[in-house]
């Protein structure tokens, strides 16, 4: 495959924009927030664990961070990045995407934008994933004050100890497309002041044990913009 | 922030240790795992040092 090379540049604003002349393409289009875990900050974080648990990098290639749970039912470790920065309008796409892998299907996970929540596994505002223990499977969650408005949808399953993409996608209308692995699962329609979080949201994630049993959550990357346009 | 809640059952006693960014650690037993969510979410509505034993009590 060849490189498309574009040497002058390559510009998303009018020439009139103050960036119009700029050769990148506007940062500002997206508030956006990336962490591939080549470093890892504890301090950016809101950790709420049952038991005891150190989230920290872990060897291998493409950026890790390990979070493993102590070993009684029930015990968790959740994650989510302070301070809370990301809210759900129409007009304005929302993206997000995480690789991650779980030890075991022993396992409740979650990963997606939510509130902060002590108990990210039943929060009251987000869109998200939570995986069903045992079984893998994985549902898409859009959540509104918990009781007002909660849809969900099948988006696939995890398979153990094995790495996954799981992304969505807010048109900005009245949808969220699910997928797993670049390829769409799933999608929740609906009039947006009904169902969309009206809460301001965040990257969160984490892992509950279903057995006294240590389990672990190892994740690659996440990924979290929202238009600002 | 760390939030560290005891292992147990649904009804048993957790200690609950709280480390805040911006002020001085705490640590208060709740009679369960749902007082102890209860509480938290007070802590964070109210501020944390509205969970601190009142003083002269």
């Amino acid at each position: 495959m060849s490189v498309t090379r574009l040497p002058a540049g390559l510009s998303t604003r009018k020439a009139t924009d103050p960036f119009g002349a700029y050769t990148h393409p506007d940062e500002t289009d997206q508030h956006a927030y990336f962490n591939d875990f080549n470093t890892y900050v504890a301090g950016d974080w809101t950790i709420t664990v049952v038991g005891t648990s150190t989230p920290a990098l872990v060897a291998g290639d493409g950026g890790l961070l390990g979070i493993t749970t102590s070993a009684t039912s029930g015990d968790s470790t959740f994650l989510q990045k302070t301070i809370a920065s990301f809210t759900f309008e129409t007009t304005k796409p929302a993206w997000f995407a995480t690789r991650f892998k779980v030890s075991t299907l022993a396992t409740t996970a979650v990963v997606g934008l939510q509130v902060i929540d002590t108990t990210p596994l039943d929060v009251t505002d987000g869109i998200y994933f939570l995986t069903t223990t045992a079984t893998g499977a994985i549902t898409g969650i859009v959540r509104k004050n918990a009781t007002t408005g909660s849809s969900s949808v099948a988006v696939g399953s995890l398979a153990a100890d094995t790495f996954t993409e799981l992304a969505w996608y807010w048109d900005g209308k009245d949808t969220v497309s699910f997928y797993q692995d670049r390829v769409q699962k799933g999608s929740i329609t609906g009039v947006a002041a009904s169902y969309l979080p009206d809460t301001t949201t965040t990257v969160s994630f984490g892992i509950q044990t279903d057995s006294a049993n240590a389990r672990t959550m190892t994740v690659d990357y996440f990924l979290a913009a929202k238009s600002r346009r | 922030m760390l939030i560290q809640i005891e292992s147990g059952d649904a009804k048993s006693p957790r200690t609950v240790r709280i480390e805040p960014d911006d002020g001085e650690s705490l640590e208060f037993t709740a009679k369960t795992i749902a007082e102890a969510h209860k509480m938290i979410a007070q802590g964070r509505k109210d501020g944390w040092d509205s969970l601190r034993p009142k003083k002269g009590k």
